[in-house]
Order: C-alpha cells, then structure tokens, then sequence
C-alpha cells in the first residue's frame, strides 16, 4: 500500500513538473532576480549584450552585491575574447575571492524554477500554533518562507542564503556545519547589541534539540543572521553554521520570524508538489503516522505525564490537526511539533524502520523565552 | 524593431508575421520559424533573409544559410547586419577566413577597422578588469592606455598616450602599445605592421576630432567573440555598443571596509560606556595601577611615558572589563581595523570566535597586573599578567599587546600570548 502511495505521487509530481516547468508562484518575492536572469544570460551564451545589461540591473539594484560586478565582468570579458571563468591579471586578488564568486553564482543559478503553486514535500501540514516555516534548502542556498492557508501551504517568498563552510549534518562543537532538522526561532537579537559582522538582527534557534540531545550532538548559537554592511551576500558555504541572509533579505523576513511562533526547518533538499499531489502524500503520511501514541500531552496546562496522559489530550482529531508535521526526508525522520498551552513547543519524533513509523524519543518540552 | 520596417516596407500585416518568426527562432522554435517564412516570406528580402538563415543555423542548416545569403551579401556586401549573418553561417560551415573576408568589407578597410576593434577590446577589456576589481574588493590598477588614434590621410593607427595633468597627450605612429591586458585570442585583424619609424607627434585639435572615430566603432558585433557567436536574427538585432552604456567609475575597495570599521567603532565605546556603568572595573585594576605607577615613577625624565602609561593602563584595564562582563561589541571596539588576528584567521572570522568565546556560557573573569608600557615606533608595547577564570579552566600568562593611538583612541594593533 505504502509503495503504492509512493509510486503515485511520485506520478503525479512528475506529470505535474513538466505542465509548468517556467511558471514561478506569483506571490514570490526574491530580491535576487536580477541576479539570477543574469547567470542565465550568460551560462546560455547567446547574448551578451542581455547578460551584460541584467547584470548592470542587478548592480543597480544591489549596489553592494559584489556578484554583480563579477557578472557585469563576465560579459565584459567575453566580448573581449577572454575566458570568463578566469580572472584577469590586472587586478591583484586571491584566488580565494575569485572561487567564492564563482560558487555564488552557482548557487544562484541552481534555482530552477519550481513550478507555480507549487508545495514542499518536507512540510506535511502547518498546525494553528506556528504562523510561519521558514524551510532552508542548504542544496539550493534557498530559504523559502511558508504560511498556512486553509490546510494548504501557501509559498510567500524565497531568499538566497548562506549556510555553513562545511555544509549541513552538525554533530559536533566547531564542525562549521548547520544543523539538520526542526528548530524554533527563540528570540530576536536587535542590531544595536549586535557587531556589524551580524548585520541588522539575530534570530538564535533551539539547537540542540531534543532529538539533537538524544543523539549527543554538541554545539550551540545557531542563528540565523545578516551580512555585514558593506556587503550584499555571503558565499554559499561560508558561515559556522549559521544561517545567513542579505541584510535585506532578513529585514523583510523579520515579520514572519517570530519568536515561539515560527519554525526553521533545514533540509538538504525538497521535493515540490502539486497542490493535488501533495495533498495526497501529506494525507497518506498522517494516515500512516501512529500519532495517537504520543498524545501524552495533558490537560492540565500542557505538561507531559508519564504513562497515560489526559483524557482530553489523548489523539483528538483536533489536536492532530493542531500539529505541525514535517518530513525529514533525507534522515528517514518525522517530526511533529505541538505549541502546548504555555506557548511551548513540544515535539514527537519518529523514525522510519521496516516500513513502519517507529517512535525515537519521547517528546521534550522546549523552552520558548 | 523598427530596423524591421525601415528594411522591409511591407504591410503591417507581414511585418507581424515577421515578428513573430522572429520570437519563434528566439524561443528555440526553429522548425516552425522555417515554416513561417516558407509560408510568407519573400526570399529576395533581406529581412526575412535574416530570420530565415537565423532559423537554418539554429536548426543546423547552416549550409543552406549561407546559399540563402550568399546572393544577398553579393549585392550588398557594405550590409553590415546581412555581412555578420552571412559570416557566422560561413564560420558554421568552417569557412572562418572568408567569414573573416567578409565582415572586413562590410567594416571597411585596413586601419580603421584594425584600430577600432583593437579599442573595442581593450574598452571591453578595461572594462572587464574595473568590474572584477569591485567584484574582488582589489584596487583597481591603472591600466596603460591602448586606444589607438586614426589619421584621416593614414592607412595605419596612431598610438595615443593620454596626457597626465598638464602634460600633453603623446602620439606615436605605429601599432598601438600591448594592452596591459591578457593577450585575446586572435580577434579581428590586427593593424599593419609597421613601416614607418615611430615617430612621436602632439595631440592637435585634428586628431582630437579623428579620435572620435575610434570610440564610436563600427558595429562590433559578437561575431568577434570565438566562443558563441551571435547571428543577428534580424537587422535589428544591430548590435549597440554596450561600452559607452556603462563607464562604471570604479571604487576603492577599500572603502566599505573603512566605513565598517568607522560604524563600529561609533557605536562599540557608548555601549562599552553603558555597561560600564552597570559592572564598573573593579579591584584587580587598582592594584595594577599602584604597581605600574611605581614603575613610572623611576623614569620621570619621560613625562610622555608616564602618560602613555597611564592611560594604556586604563584602556588595557577597560579592555579586559569588556572580556569580563561579556560585552563583544565593546571588546571588539578594542582592537585596532588593522588588527592582525592570530593564527591566520580572517578578520570576521576571528571576531565571530571571539564572539563565540565570550558567549559560552558561565562567567568570566579577567584581571591583569604586572603591567609594563614601552615606546614602539608610533605605538607602545603593553605588557603584563593576565589572569583568566571561566567555568572549568583558570589560567594565568604573559600577554605583550601593541597599542596604537587612532582618531582619540586607544586601539590593539597586535596581541599575543607568551
């Protein structure tokens, strides 16, 4: 049944993919989009007088974003004959600067598009206690912010963001990864206590969780950041773990990110459904989900009860649907995420094993301040 | 769009179904583009020419693109935009030295050509070289200049040196200078060699007015780029000149790094100030102080010593009462933007340890004395005892500091434990 379910969205996801293979979602906001037409312009090399011009727009529009410059000599340096991968000997830099604009302009270019309406298979529902995900997606430098529409999902906007130097998987202390899995944003840092490497606000998340506690993994101040002033973007792969954003960027961000009330969901990478596609595959894995297993949370202000648990608590179609539930998919890993009555976030873990959801650990309160 | 009816009067209605041949070759839609023109298309225009061998060559007819043109390139071979077309369906073919033939014709002759689109390139060049300089934050160099002058009478460029100040603008006959450029591959022919003994002359008003001759080149057209070469779909694909679009003045790099380092230091002291206030530096210090003050006291022959000392001791103090109470900006606020971090860490990179450092959790307590100052060039050299108590680990060691003194300030140019 199961493999069935699987094979039809599959289906579904790839007959739907094609139909709309050029159309964005029209409520997408993207501050990059200029940037972006111009690493097209010139990856396709058929005009280089459009390249030039998308990029001389992008730098008009992001007058710190030093990829422009680097697009805007790209498509200098090929109608002067030259190689645009190469740097010019003219100007002294180190090959470092060069390689990390070559890896943001590959980042960039990785968008393709996702096709209109379309809805990220990691998110399997937005439960009423979480106004907003924001999912990063570390293999498209993408982060993609999410809001709850009806029992759908509705995409508001995607930003180009740096995550750590090496990648996604944090396990340990000072491994310069960023964390996988499912976090809350736990308060906002404004930009007066903070230097300018940070940019204008901070948003720490709850790393480690509880499952990150459960697996030991160390580390702390996981944040989610911005640039320093004089730049517009960071390399793709450049931070300690952090999640980095244009300064722009994160300042319109800043309405979703609420602290208690907004999830960071980091995964490599999400599959984009159909609305009908996804409807499917979200239904059949909260079918599949032994949810009512956890229902431990109690009555009586929220708190946890070893044992049996409330009868009010226990599994209620309501409280199911008052669960956020998200897919990690990379790590065969469910979470559920319920805000209990005190405004804290308590999540459930589960674990694929022989076909079957099998629960890790028991939910943790966490502490939202 | 309107070369299009300038080129074909014909009616609007033709001329939409030329339009829309044209947006199908664009969109990659060769086949129906081909189908479009067999339909209405009229193979003696030059227009529909244009998009018909567009369509060819991008459906992989190239050959029957150049049998389409050739005719059409024979009766009118001063046609830039069917020229460039009819070279890049030549160069399709392999025939690249009769491509070559034929864009030198449509171009003009000899020196002219040669001259401009050697400064075409250079400006796309120099260009090229002010964008990567902003991209890369690096200065940017001056590059020699390599424009090359055209003389009405002549058959050969002038090199031209821009004057610097009030020096005047130097000329010498001959090919012009080698670009401080990378060498490009071979593009465009190259000026004749020269004949004549270089011979310098001064800019006069005459060859002010023939300059301008080498900065509005004829059509360049990408067809001089080897790797994709661009066949103009239709004449109005004429390719403007993207160089005089964007004479991007370039910056100093070094610039946003300043104004950083300025906004920091702005705002760090106040709120060094402010927590101050909350946590002021406490005992440890006052002892230090009685100490150095000692110290000083045995040379008062140096009064600028003493006050140095003094006031080093303060800001040395102040700055392990930052470290102290945990305040990252006010800490930073401390060290100097020439600041040299240890262990060939970057600049952010160091400051985000720092950062780290400082947050762990558990108080932190540092204290210093033993504190000596010695005149180093236009800084001092601080030296004294740092005593370091966090959660889990206590340490004492010798710490040599090298202070500057910088826009009212007291700043850490270099730190470093023994």
């Amino acid at each position: 049944m199961k493999r069935i379910t699987q094979t039809l969205t599959f289906l579904l996801a790839v007959l739907f993919g094609p139909l709309s293979e050029t159309a964005w979602a029209q409520t997408d906001i993207s501050s990059d989009e200029n940037l972006r037409e111009a690493i097209r312009l010139i990856q396709s090399g058929t005009s280089l007088d459009k390249a030039l011009g998308a990029a001389q727009q992008a730098g008009r529009d992001l007058p710190k974003s030093h990829l422009a410059n680097f697009l805007q000599y790209q498509a200098y340096i090929s109608m002067a004959g030259g190689d645009p991968n190469q740097a010019p000997p003219a100007v002294k830099s180190s090959p470092n600067a060069h390689r990390e604009l070559v890896n943001e302009s590959k980042a960039r270019g990785k968008l393709v598009s996702v096709p209109k309406g379309a809805i990220p298979s990691a998110v399997i529902q937005i439960g009423p206690g979480t106004d907003t995900v924001l999912l990063v997606e570390s293999e498209r430098s993408r982060l993609w912010i999410l809001n709850r529409k009806g029992d759908s999902i509705a995409v508001v906007a995607n930003h180009y963001v740096t995550v750590g130097q090496q990648g996604v998987g944090k396990e340990r202390e000072g491994d310069r990864k960023t964390p996988l899995g499912v976090y809350r944003i736990l308060s906002e840092i404004p930009g007066a206590k903070l230097i300018d490497f940070y940019g204008p606000l901070a948003l720490p998340l709850d790393y480690p969780n509880p499952m990150d506690r459960a697996q030991a993994k160390t580390g702390s101040g996981i944040w989610v950041h911005g640039v320093p002033s004089d730049r517009y973007a960071r390399p793709p792969l450049a931070s300690d773990g952090c999640v980095v954003l244009a300064n722009e960027d994160l300042l319109a961000l800043r309405k979703y990110a609420k602290p208690g009330r907004t999830t960071v969901v980091v995964v490599p990478q999400t599959n984009w459904l159909s609305p009908a596609a996804w409807r499917t595959m979200a239904s059949n894995q909260l079918a599949e989900l032994p949810i009512e297993m956890f229902q431990k949370v109690a009555a009586n202000g929220g708190n946890r009860t070893n044992g049996g648990g409330g009868a009010s608590g226990t599994g209620s179609p309501k409280e199911n649907a008052a669960r956020s539930v998200y897919h990690l998919e990379a790590e065969r890993t469910m979470v559920a995420e319920y805000i209990d009555r005190r405004g804290q976030s308590v999540r459930d873990y589960w674990k694929r094993e022989g076909g079957r959801w099998v629960p890790y650990i028991d939910a943790t309160t966490a502490a939202v301040h | 769009m309107t070369a299009i009816f300038v080129a074909t009067p014909l009616f609007a209605r033709a001329a939409g179904e030329l339009q829309q041949a044209e947006q199908l070759v664009e969109a990659g839609r060769a086949t129906e583009a081909i189908a479009l023109v067999q339909r209405y298309g009229k193979s003696s225009d030059v227009a529909w020419a244009q998009v018909h061998s567009a369509a060819l060559l991008a459906n992989g007819q190239s050959r029957r693109a150049v049998d389409l043109l050739a005719p059409l390139h024979a009766a009118d071979p001063l046609n830039l935009a069917l020229a460039n077309n009819y070279a890049v369906a030549l160069e399709a073919i392999g025939a690249t030295d009769t491509a070559r033939q034929v864009l030198e014709r449509a171009l003009g002759d000899g020196a002219a050509t040669a001259a401009a689109f050697r400064n075409l390139r250079s400006l796309y060049a120099k260009l090229a070289a002010a964008a990567y300089a902003r991209a890369v934050d690096a200065p940017v160099q001056r590059m020699s200049p390599t424009l090359a002058l055209v003389m009405p009478s002549d058959r050969q460029a002038l090199a031209f040196t821009p004057g610097a100040g009030d020096q005047s603008p130097a000329i010498s006959r001959g090919p012009a200078p080698a670009p401080a450029i990378p060498p490009m591959a071979a593009l465009g022919p190259e000026p004749a060699s020269p004949n004549r003994p270089n011979k310098a002359t001064t800019a006069s008003a005459n060859t002010a007015t023939t300059a301008i001759t080498a900065t509005t080149p004829p059509a360049p057209t990408p067809a001089t780029t080897p790797p994709p070469i661009a066949a103009a779909s239709a004449p109005s694909a004429a390719p403007a000149a993207p160089a005089a679009a964007n004479p991007g003045a370039p910056k100093p790099a070094e610039k946003p790094a300043d104004k950083a380092a300025e906004k920091l230091a702005e705002k760090a002291p106040a709120k060094a100030a402010d927590k101050a206030a909350e946590k002021p530096a406490d005992k440890p210090t006052e002892r230090a102080a009685d100490k150095t003050t000692e110290g000083a006291a045995e040379k008062p022959a140096n009064e600028r010593q003493a006050a140095a000392l003094a006031q080093l001791e303060r800001a040395t103090n102040n700055w392990a009462a930052a470290w102290s109470r945990k305040d990252v900006p006010a800490y930073l606020a401390f060290y100097a933007k020439n600041f040299q971090p240890p262990t060939g860490l970057s600049r952010s990179d160091w400051e985000k340890q720092r950062h780290e450092r400082l947050n762990r959790s558990g108080s932190i307590k540092v204290s210093i004395d033993d504190l000596k100052v010695v005149a180093d060039g236009d800084g001092w050299r601080v030296t004294f005892r740092q005593h370091y108590r966090a959660t889990g680990l206590e340490s004492t060691a010798t710490k040599s500091m090298r202070w500057v003194h910088e826009g009212g300030r007291w700043l850490i140019q270099a730190e470093r434990a023994q």
